[in-house]
């Protein structure tokens, strides 16, 4: 019965840390936009983004991750007490039935974990770098780990959970994932125009249906990944209720992507291919999207000069990857033969995480029910191309590519595909309009 | 009692019917049953076996006898399972400088003694200090 009393707790210690630091009004003053625009969900998500950025400096600075712990926990509840007439939340129907579903769902998945707490193979390499935080060591341990040069965000925020929870058993830490993962699929569908209630919960049954993929939460950052890109897709399409010129919009959207960098290397990928084409595509004037541009290149070369000078661990992965695409083109027969294996692995994975046949479906109406292709549908048509040329390009580069095309590849095609839910969303409340009006 | 009109209490039954849905795709109702009735260490040796595929169990056995944190460690997993140092704070060996070595899942020829195995001929200079079926843990005599 403690443990099930620890994992109640664990729920309630989310629900209290990422009320902090904005609320619903708050958070509208600071992104510029009209009072009521975001809900609770918003704001958990928000205030997710938040701490994971206070935990990027926490675990830079190697203060101890008890007392921070402490330190925000307390200040999370001040903020709730403080903010608790204010911002007293008239408990209707929808509100609480949704509050019940989120309750449901994100316990019966730590429950899942509680009986399932198998780590799975990448797991065991990502510990050994949550084990170096859990043990309050200096960061520059992180060298002695394998795989040295992947990021470690995601494993300090492991590590941090995992030490502060009633038992201090492992799986507490990866709850955090399961956390982010549900919030963020509560989150898409406040894009959707969809009004009744059960409606919207059957939707969010259905998302969770085809994205619950246990084994990514057996140690795997995948869901990190995965979930950051939904919270960022939500921010892209509320860029269109203001025009698309809210520039704190911008810089929020554009912060929540650079946090794939710090999650795994190929983040930095996804962080370039789905900032540039929304930098390019929106309607702001060329002096701000220059300030922009230098915002992203700034934001890069931290993260280069943080890891090489205060984790003292770069890997040149990005430029071996490079140079061995262009040794690996030369001969043409050869590059045939990967260009197919790694189609057919394509399809493979598609059907295997089965929201990509969803998204491909959702484009795919999507030219069908609109006569002319709105700025969503070109920014993340763009979006999914890019994405698949990395593929091809990253793949090509292997030499090895059977093997690392059967164990790696459907990971990749996974954790992206939180980019594009919106498309389905989208087309969602386009036949809604279209056909039920 | 307004809240128990007929439109509430259809949105009600629904909403009974998706959370079934959810506790039975998430086979959460097993799962409650299995958290209450066995303990953290006990699932553990059920997820990863006490003397198979990763043997938690043996390592946690042995761990607890022999206190072997932060020793050095050289595991073979016989099976091709990966290695649990990781869980338990040892200090993995990767070469034949170790202070202890564990073999877990022996594979045997027809039933061949590990003293036998040509495989691993260097354990005679080994002492064996704690066995559980294929599960051995050995001492370096150094």
């Amino acid at each position: 019965m403690t443990e099930i009393i620890s994992i109640l707790l664990q729920f309630l210690i989310f629900l209290i840390i990422f009320s902090f630091p904005f609320n619903n009004r708050l958070l509208c003053s600071v992104l510029n936009l009209k009072n009521g625009s975001l809900n609770l969900t918003d704001v958990q998500a928000i205030n997710i983004i938040f701490f994971i950025y206070l935990s990027l400096i926490v675990s830079i600075s190697g203060l101890n991750i008890e007392l921070f712990f402490k330190i925000y926990l307390f200040f999370s509840i001040i903020f709730i007490l403080i903010n608790f007439k204010k911002n007293i939340i008239i408990i209707n129907k929808s509100n609480l039935l949704k509050f019940l579903s989120f309750f449901l769902i994100s316990i019966s998945i730590f429950f899942f974990i509680a009986q399932n707490l198998k780590l799975e193979w990448d797991g065991h390499v990502w510990i050994q770098k949550a084990l170096i935080f859990f043990n309050n060591e200096n960061i520059s341990n992180l060298n002695q780990t394998v795989h040295s040069d992947y990021p470690h965000l995601g494993s300090f925020i492991w590590a941090f959970f995992w030490k502060n929870s009633l038992l201090e058993y492992e799986f507490f830490g990866r709850y955090f994932n399961v956390y982010l993962y549900v919030i963020s699929i509560f989150l898409i569908f406040n894009i959707s125009n969809i009004k009744d209630f059960n409606f919207k919960i059957i939707f969010i049954l259905f998302l969770i249906l085809i994205t619950f993929e246990p084994y990514y939460f057996a140690g795997y950052q995948e869901y990190l990944i995965f979930s950051t890109l939904v919270i960022a897709s939500r921010y892209i399409l509320l860029l269109g209720l203001s025009n698309f010129k809210n520039t704190k919009l911008i810089i929020l959207i554009i912060l929540i992507l650079f946090l794939n960098c710090w999650f795994k290397n190929e983040g930095k990928a996804y962080f370039l291919i789905f900032t540039f084409p929304l930098l390019f595509m929106i309607n702001i004037s060329n002096y701000k999207k220059l300030l922009l541009i230098f915002l992203v290149s700034s934001l890069l070369v931290v993260q280069y000069l943080v890891q090489l000078y205060l984790i003292q661990n770069y890997n040149s992965t990005g430029s071996d990857i490079i140079v061995n695409f262009f040794q690996n083109i030369g001969e043409i027969k050869l590059l045939i033969i990967k260009i197919f294996k790694i189609s057919i692995h394509i399809v493979i994975a598609f059907i295997k995480h089965s929201l990509w046949l969803v998204i491909l479906l959702s484009f795919l109406f999507n030219k069908l029910i609109s006569k002319k292709i709105d700025f969503y549908s070109r920014y993340f048509l763009i979006c999914f191309g890019l994405n698949m040329l990395l593929i091809f390009f990253v793949y090509i580069s292997l030499n090895n590519i059977d093997f690392f095309l059967k164990v790696t590849l459907d990971r990749v095609i996974f954790q992206t595909s939180g980019f594009y839910i919106t498309i389905f969303i989208l087309v969602l409340n386009k036949f809604k309009d279209k056909f039920y009006k | 009692m307004k809240i128990l009109n007929k439109k509430n209490m259809k949105h009600i039954g629904i909403f009974i019917i998706i959370s079934i849905g959810i506790l039975k795709f998430f086979n959460t109702p097993y799962n409650f049953y299995s958290i209450i009735n066995w303990n953290y260490e006990k699932r553990m040796e059920q997820n990863y076996g006490y003397c198979q595929k990763e043997s938690w169990g043996f390592y946690n056995e042995i761990d607890k006898k022999f206190n072997l944190n932060k020793k050095r460690i050289r595991i073979i997993n016989d099976e091709g399972h990966i290695t649990l140092e990781n869980l338990f704070s040892f200090n993995k060996s990767l070469n034949n400088n170790f202070e202890y070595l564990i073999i877990l899942n022996y594979q045997s020829e027809n039933d061949e003694n590990i003293y036998k195995s040509k495989k691993y001929n260097f354990i005679k200079d080994l002492k064996l200090i704690f066995r559980k079926n294929n599960c051995y843990l050995f001492k370096s005599n150094d």
